[in-house]
């Protein structure tokens, strides 16, 4: 298939009067994703470069592979030696994305939460979205492979993958938190920037998290056995948990509603915690301790 | 001198017998001044510091006051 898109391209070379030009009925071929990965070649593209009196051909080529080999085989599907460039390209990805940070949700839930992270499956190769049960399971009510939402703009952006269940009193939880699978293709990409490792949190520690409704906030970790009664509305209601963090924003509320699911981090770069739920008026926030979250699920943040 | 219990313990077992009575909403470790407490946050618009208890198992007892916690979606 690459030597029709090349051949394309380069028709549009002519030789004329002692140079090459763009001929009038030139036609560019731009973008082409992946289209050649299968091929030895490992070319990912093909188009027209050069300044307008000097054009060549550009392919958009694996480095690994040697520049004169790839030459050769274009003069020979050509037969004639046209300026040419060999552009190193590891490959073209589409500009779609899903951020640390983003407005998230299960298809069925009226509002929304945060798209914590991304974290690895133990038992599979995948890598994997991390919130809340609330925010990608519904609260208990969705099943795995149900439409994760991503919001401003809307896309489905994967499938609910596992979740913790949610359980009413008289049992205690310990962790609020589910994972979804990433359709292939989007970049994922990590807010402020992508944490060192997982680990264990402590009294004083100075800490930060990337939410959906707040952003960016800095807090202090006040407690790291908290038992809370947290409220989830009907049909859930009032929940109990154990060993939680409690958390106190350093220049206003740590978190507020609609940052559900972010990662709690060390300013050292360490995920100590997954937010779930917060004071009313924002006076303090409580997540869960990764570690717990990692085990619970089945994951490891690496 | 007596060596305290373990606070994680302590908290488990208070948050038995306390979480959603008397307005008590959540209860935590904490530090103040280097030294560990626990503290009991109450939802009722007027505090009644006799109805808590002052010290549990070693460990000070602080009434605050507090609104309601609710699930971070919006």
């Amino acid at each position: 298939m690459y030597i029709n898109l090349v051949e394309n391209i380069a028709r549009a070379l002519v030789w004329e009067k002692g140079k090459w030009r763009i001929s009038k009925n030139a036609t560019m071929v731009e973008s082409l994703i992946g289209f050649y990965e299968k091929e030895y070649l490992k070319i990912y593209g093909v188009g027209l470069g050069g300044i307008y009196k000097m054009p060549k051909l550009e392919i958009y080529a694996e480095p690994e592979i040697p520049k004169r080999e790839i030459k050769k085989a274009v003069y020979n599907i050509l037969q004639v030696e046209i300026p040419l460039e060999i552009i190193d390209c590891k490959g073209i990805r589409t500009y779609q994305s899903v951020k640390v940070g983003d407005k998230v949700k299960h298809q069925n839930l009226q509002g929304y939460g945060t798209l914590g992270g991304f974290v690895d499956d133990i038992a599979s190769p995948y890598r994997l979205a991390i919130s809340n049960n609330h925010v990608f399971a519904n609260c208990n009510r969705a099943n795995i492979n149900d439409n994760l939402v991503k919001l401003q703009p809307n896309i489905v952006f994967g499938g609910l993958y596992r979740f913790v269940p949610l359980k009413k009193p008289p049992y205690v939880n310990e962790v609020d938190a589910a994972v979804g699978w990433i359709y292939e293709g989007l970049n994922l990409v990590w807010r402020p920037r992508k944490p060192r490792k997982s680990g264990n949190a402590y009294r004083g520690m100075k800490v930060y998290k990337y939410g959906a409704r707040t952003g960016y906030t800095e807090g202090i970790i006040k407690g790291i056995f908290a038992a809370p009664q947290v409220d989830y509305r009907p049909p859930l209601g009032i929940l109990n948990f154990r060993r939680c963090l409690r958390i106190e924003g350093l220049n206003g509320p740590f978190s507020l509603p609609g940052d559900s699911g972010s990662l709690v981090v060390s300013k050292s770069g360490v995920v100590v915690g997954l937010l779930l739920a917060g004071e009313v008026t924002g006076a303090y926030s409580f997540a869960n301790p990764f570690t717990i979250v990692e085990n619970q699920l089945g994951v490891i943040f690496t | 001198m007596r060596k305290k219990p373990n606070i994680e313990k302590v908290i488990d077992k208070l948050a038995k017998e306390w979480l959603g009575k008397k307005g008590v909403i959540s209860i935590s470790d904490s530090e103040i001044n280097g030294e560990l407490c626990i503290v009991f946050f109450v939802n009722q618009p007027e505090l009644e510091r006799e109805l808590y208890p002052s010290e549990v198992d070693g460990y000070k007892i602080i009434i605050k006051s507090s609104g309601k916690v609710v699930a971070h979606n919006d």
